[in-house]
């Protein structure tokens, strides 16, 4: 079965609807027709066979009664006795009576005839004129001396003396008290006779032939058929070739014996059906396969195209997907299975080719960041030098304030400017405070400080300058206008999650602000880039579920931000 | 075999359905065949004679001894190629001749050693003239030949009285004469003609001339050529002539007055025939009393027996004028008249076609 598997898949489907549509047609069509024969012929052999066998019979009968009426005839011994004595006008007259007595039977079967012993005719029931005497030393009068009971004798229609209306003769030799021959008893039949016999036994199709022992034909009831039709049945019913080359029903030869006589009985049938209707029969059944066999190349295309090609384009379209082509799409206006599968392989196509465009964004983006920062690390150390030049000028000249300033802006310069993007929370913190040192100079120590940070958390690792932007918030909006401030930064750890809060005593904010900072997905706000970026980069580093809260009560504003307590930094 | 697996799981279904189909095709088949009417035939008789003599022959042949006899019509040509090709004395269905039947006399001499002798009981009843000397044929019929002629156009006057009445130039274009070529009883009649022609000029040329360079391809045509007044005269046989003057036709026969030929025809068993016997009881019975008294009183056939006298009416063979050739100067002389006639009629046609 391997080569099943060389052919295509819509080959496969074509080549399985041509089969199951053609071959139960093929053979059923061949099946009937063969069947239709057989039993035809079946049928046309028994009928066949049961008419011979009436025939045979009635021959038989007739011999019987023939015998019969010889023996009734001849009992007595007058006939024997009138043959002698040819004076006897009354024995003669009694004679007639007796045979057409005799005859009574078998009147439409024979005609009753009796010869002398010289084969001189003497008396006939016989109507028609015939011959006077009959050789004695040749032929049926030859054949029937020193046989007892009749003897049958089929005219021979060569010798020009016989009558050619007489068929078969019989003679019965009639013997007087001392068994000596007087005269012949002959029964003539004649082709009206046999015609009687067979009446009735045969339809118009068929033909009767009677052989005599030597199988020469005696009768044929197709009285139209001369020596040529008859010997050409003879040799079909001796050899047994009853067939025509070729299937089909066809003409039957049937024979039988007569069994008293040897008498052959040959029945020829013809077919019911002629061997054009049989023809005619194939046809139809090769048309009706050919229309089927058109049907089904059609109907099988169409549904292996309807099948194939869905599968043959999706083949193909996988062949370019996987090739990078991402904008193939296949254009189906089906309904069924294969029309779905056909637009999810579109979606997916188009899923695909849109989070492909989404990664290329993503890493121009990327690249453009990067690129910005290397830009921003050109001057740092140029500003480090600068401003430890300042510093110490501030020292020389004895400007502390200026020292502290450039000393916690160096600080927080190369904080910002660090490539690491996590540190641990001290350094963030240590940040902060330099922050807090530069605004306190800013803002004269309006402000208190401080934080509550336990030891243990302080090696946790954040994002770098995250807590900047919140306390820059809380001293340039919370404590705008406070004399005295006071910002806490308080960190707290529970179930792995760090909490950050800064706390201000200053003068809150609005609502519209806390829901801004409350939302899931805060949007870009201008004039708070600084809280966007945190909320961003603690989303984007951590997930959702962390980020920030923001808390307005009568004491003051707390920020607090949730972030997983982190010893080192696993990836970014 | 991962898929020969699966296959082997659908056997029973396979097999089931294979099954059915047997059984539906078988039941097409058609019944044993029954005994035929074929019965081996005991003798096969090659039979030259025509169909009205033989047929009778044989029947009776077969009503008295119950033999089946098989007849394989045929003609003298036919036989003598196959004498001549040697392909043997068989049937066209292979079934080897036991005896021929109704060929000339002279061609059962010529060809005898494919005979074998056999001497019949009745040979002391045959006339010597149709006697084999050494029994390879046993002659069956004779049949001179005669010169028929229409009485309604023959007066009295003109009635013809041998051969040489044939080249009387009144009856040029009227004389039924069959192609010698064809017909054995005409390569006869020229043969016998010619050699007792004492007349001036060559007899076949002034045959052939007065004949106007035609002929006839049958014996029936050449009757019923005479018959109905196509011709006035012509050559046949005593028994068709006889025939039909007792059946009341308007003809009469003369026998060749110089003398004719009485073309007798035999019988002969084939050498190595498979049925001895039979073959020696059916020429016993052709030569019987009975089967030569129904030649004659029935068959318009002259018998070779003395003691079957012809029909009354017609004269003994004895009384016959009968040519004095003996049968190898007659099988000669045929060969040569037929050269001779050949070349006449091909030297007419040359000058005819120029």
């Amino acid at each position: 079965m391997k080569w099943y598997g060389r052919f295509s898949f819509k080959t496969r489907v074509f080549l399985g609807c041509l089969l199951v549509a053609l071959v139960p047609l093929t053979f059923s069509s061949v099946v009937v027709t063969r069947l239709f024969t057989a039993s035809i012929n079946r049928q046309l052999a028994i009928e066949g066979n049961r008419q011979l066998e009436e025939v045979s019979a009635k021959l038989t009968q007739l011999f019987e009664n023939c015998e019969k009426a010889c023996e009734t005839f001849t009992a007595d011994g007058t006939a024997a006795r009138v043959m002698i004595d040819k004076d006897a006008i009354e024995m003669q007259k009694d004679l007639y009576l007796s045979l057409y007595q005799a005859v009574q039977e078998i009147y439409s079967s024979a005609q009753f005839s009796i010869y002398d012993s010289g084969g001189k005719l003497r008396f006939t029931t016989d109507t028609a004129s015939k011959n006077s005497s009959l050789p004695i030393r040749w032929g049926l009068l030859k054949k029937a001396q020193g046989v007892s009971g009749i003897t049958y004798y089929r005219t021979d229609p060569y010798l020009p003396g016989a009558d050619k209306n007489i068929l078969m003769q019989g003679a019965y030799s009639l013997e007087n008290s001392h068994g000596a021959r007087t005269g012949y008893v002959v029964l003539d039949f004649s082709r009206e006779n046999f015609d009687n016999l067979l009446n009735g036994f045969y339809s118009s199709g068929d033909t009767f032939l009677i052989l005599d022992s030597h199988q020469r034909p005696i009768y044929c009831s197709s009285p139209e058929y001369g020596e040529k039709e008859i010997n050409d049945i003879i040799s079909h019913g001796v050899s047994g070739h009853e067939r025509e080359k070729g299937r089909g029903v066809y003409t039957r030869y049937l024979w039988t014996r007569e069994p008293s006589q040897g008498i052959y009985v040959i029945l020829r049938r013809s077919a019911p059906i002629s061997a054009e209707a049989i023809r005619t029969m194939g046809t139809v059944s090769i048309l009706l396969s050919a229309l089927g066999l058109v049907l089904c190349l059609m109907i099988s295309g169409a549904l292996s195209r309807g099948i194939a090609q869905p599968v043959s384009q999706l083949d193909k379209a996988m062949a370019k997907v996987k090739k990078g082509d991402l904008s193939i799409r296949i254009h189906t206006n089906r309904q069924d299975e294969l029309g779905r599968l056909t637009e999810s392989f579109n979606q997916m196509t188009g899923d695909l080719q849109k989070y492909l465009e989404d990664t290329v964004q993503k890493q121009k983006d990327l690249n453009k960041t990067t690129i910005k920062l290397y830009q921003t690390q050109l001057n740092p150390h140029f500003l480090y030098n600068t401003l430890d030049t300042i510093k110490w000028n501030a020292r020389i000249n004895q400007i502390p304030e200026i020292a502290i300033l450039a000393e916690n802006l160096a600080v927080i310069l190369r904080r910002s400017i660090s490539s690491r993007p996590f540190i641990t929370l001290r350094e963030e913190l240590e940040t902060i405070e330099s922050y807090i040192q530069i605004q306190k100079i800013r803002f004269t120590g309006r402000f208190l400080y401080e934080t509550e940070i336990p030891d243990q958390l302080e090696d946790c690792m954040v994002p770098r300058m995250f807590l900047q932007p919140l306390v820059e918030n809380a001293i340039i909006h919370g404590l705008d206008g406070c004399e005295n401030g006071y910002i806490c930064i308080f960190a707290d750890q529970k179930d792995g999650v760090l909490s950050i809060s800064i706390t201000d005593d200053g003068c809150g904010m609005d609502k519209e602000m806390v829901d801004w900072i409350n939302s899931d997905n805060p949007l870009k706000r201008d004039g708070h880039l600084g809280l966007y970026n945190v909320i961003r980069i603690l989303k984007i580093y951590y997930g959702q579920e962390y980020g920030i809260r923001a808390e307005v009560t009568k004491e003051g504003t707390t920020i607090a931000l949730r972030l997983p307590v982190q010893r080192e930094v696993t990836d970014v | 075999m991962r898929l020969s697996n699966s296959t082997r799981k659908r056997w029973p279904s396979v097999c089931a359905l294979s099954l059915i189909c047997c059984i539906l095709l078988s039941s097409c088949r058609s019944e044993a065949g029954e005994q035929t009417m074929y019965s081996p035939a005991d003798l096969v008789v090659y039979s030259v004679q025509e169909k009205g003599i033989c047929e009778p022959i044989i029947k009776e042949f077969e009503e008295r001894t119950g033999l089946n006899v098989k007849v394989e019509p045929g003609s003298l040509e036919e036989l003598l190629k196959k004498l001549e090709d040697g392909s043997g004395l068989y049937g066209d269905d292979g079934e080897a001749w036991d005896v021929v039947f109704g060929v000339g006399i002279e061609t059962l001499e010529e060809k005898k050693e494919y005979w074998q002798a056999y001497e019949s009981p009745e040979v002391p009843s045959i006339a010597g003239a149709f006697r084999c000397g050494d029994y390879t044929w046993t002659s069956f019929s004779a049949c001179p030949l005669v010169i028929m002629y229409n009485t309604n156009v023959v007066t009295y006057r003109e009635v013809p009285s041998g051969w040489t009445s044939l080249l009387e130039p009144r009856w040029k274009g009227r004389v039924a004469f069959m192609d010698p070529g064809m017909s054995d009883i005409y390569s006869s009649a020229l043969a016998t003609a010619v050699y007792k022609y004492r007349g001036e000029g060559d007899y076949m040329k002034q045959l052939a001339d007065n004949l106007e360079y035609g002929s006839l391809t049958s014996l029936s045509e050449v009757n019923s050529g005479i018959l109905d007044g196509r011709y006035s005269l012509g050559v046949t046989l005593e028994g068709a002539a006889q025939a039909l003057r007792s059946g009341g036709a308007d003809v009469d026969y003369i026998y060749p007055k110089e003398g004719t030929t009485v073309l007798p025809d035999g019988t002969a068993i084939v050498n190595g025939c498979p049925n001895l016997e039979e073959a020696r009881c059916f020429l016993d019975f052709t030569v019987s009393e009975d089967a030569q008294r129904i030649l004659v009183s029935d068959l318009n056939r002259r018998s070779v027996r003395m003691d079957v006298p012809p029909l009354p009416g017609l004269s003994p063979v004895n009384k016959l004028p009968i040519t004095d050739m003996d049968l190898k100067r007659l099988s000669q002389e045929k060969q040569e008249i037929l050269k001779q006639w050949n070349r006449i009629l091909f030297l007419y046609k040359r000058s005819a076609g120029e």
